[in-house]
């Protein structure tokens, strides 16, 4: 007679039961810091005169979705450039500086010819990184879901 | 070093680690101008970096530590903890020589971290940056460190 023995089916069962729920779980929790790590990065490279452009960049949550936003005005000119062009002193900076010419100590007219850019390149330096983390957190969930 | 309990576990870890640092990680020499580098400030957070001139640097930032949990045993859970630590400086050769002053001052001092129940220190992750500010250049050197600590959970049933 011979006889057969499977042992560990019920160890293999639960590893698979568990280990969709564990990647879940830990790619999640990645998410939330790759994007905390982008908001940081964004933060410092972000041009600062009063500090303002570095303060409205947030980092919210809505369901599994993170989203960065940047609430300043100008910060979109920052970004993506614009033409150099003049302008007065006395226009709004549309956030509580009040004008131009308060927030810069500026009086007549200004010239306004840079931009620097800072939130593509906090993603671009993250993103070289995100491919080592993401296979971090898998190895960690196929090892938290053997228990 | 200061103990930690379950009821100041972050802050009893950030003060250990801050302590450490402030007392290891001053100055650093250069082969370059201006011969020597000294940490001006010894700071929680990024937010509290002033760039507005050159003189504030370098910069030392000692994170709050992450301290995610989990059961160990029926009575014990185990904090799978890590702090992130960076450094701001304004030459290359002073950020490189500031981290490694930073890891040689938790390596060597292992054993009493140990001795306030902060176990497995071990560099998770390292990462270099560099930014512009008008003219002020700055290189930023990070380092993770993570860590174990154990203590008694409370049961209920």
């Amino acid at each position: 007679m011979i006889q057969v023995q499977l042992r560990g089916a019920n160890k293999v069962q639960r590893f698979i039961k568990n280990l969709p729920k564990e990647i879940n779980k830990e790619v999640n929790n990645e998410t939330g810091e790759f994007m905390k790590d982008v908001k940081k990065s964004a933060k410092i490279r972000a041009p600062r005169k009063t500090g303002e452009l570095a303060k409205s960049i947030i980092l919210t949550k809505k369901g599994k979705q993170w989203i960065l936003q940047v609430n300043s005005p100008y910060g979109k000119y920052q970004e993506e450039g614009f033409k150099p062009h003049w302008v007065h002193a006395l226009l709004p900076t549309k956030n509580s500086l009040g004008t131009i010419g308060d927030a810069f100590n500026v009086a007549g007219f200004v010239k306004v010819s840079k931009h620097t850019p800072f939130v593509k390149p906090a993603l671009e330096h993250n993103l070289s990184k995100l491919s080592q983390r993401l296979s971090n957190v898998t190895s960690r969930a196929i090892r938290r879901s053997k228990k | 070093m200061v103990a930690i309990t379950k009821s100041t576990l972050v802050n009893g870890i950030y003060k250990n680690f801050y302590d450490r640092l402030k007392s290891q990680v001053t100055t650093v020499s250069l082969s370059v101008s201006p011969g020597s580098q000294t940490i001006q400030t010894y700071s929680s957070s990024y937010s509290d970096i002033d760039f507005s001139s050159k003189s504030n640097f370098p910069i030392l930032v000692i994170n709050s530590p992450n301290i995610p949990q989990e059961q160990f045993t029926f009575g014990k859970t185990v904090v799978n903890g890590n702090i992130e630590i960076e450094i701001y400086a304004t030459n290359s050769q002073a950020a490189d020589k500031f981290l490694d002053s930073i890891n040689n001052a938790i390596e060597t001092y292992k054993g009493t971290f140990a001795g306030v129940g902060l176990r497995m220190l071990e560099v998770d992750d390292t990462d270099s940056d560099f930014v512009e500010h008008g003219k002020i250049k700055i290189h930023i050197r990070k380092v993770k460190w993570k860590f174990l600590y154990y203590y008694s959970r409370t049961k209920a049933f």
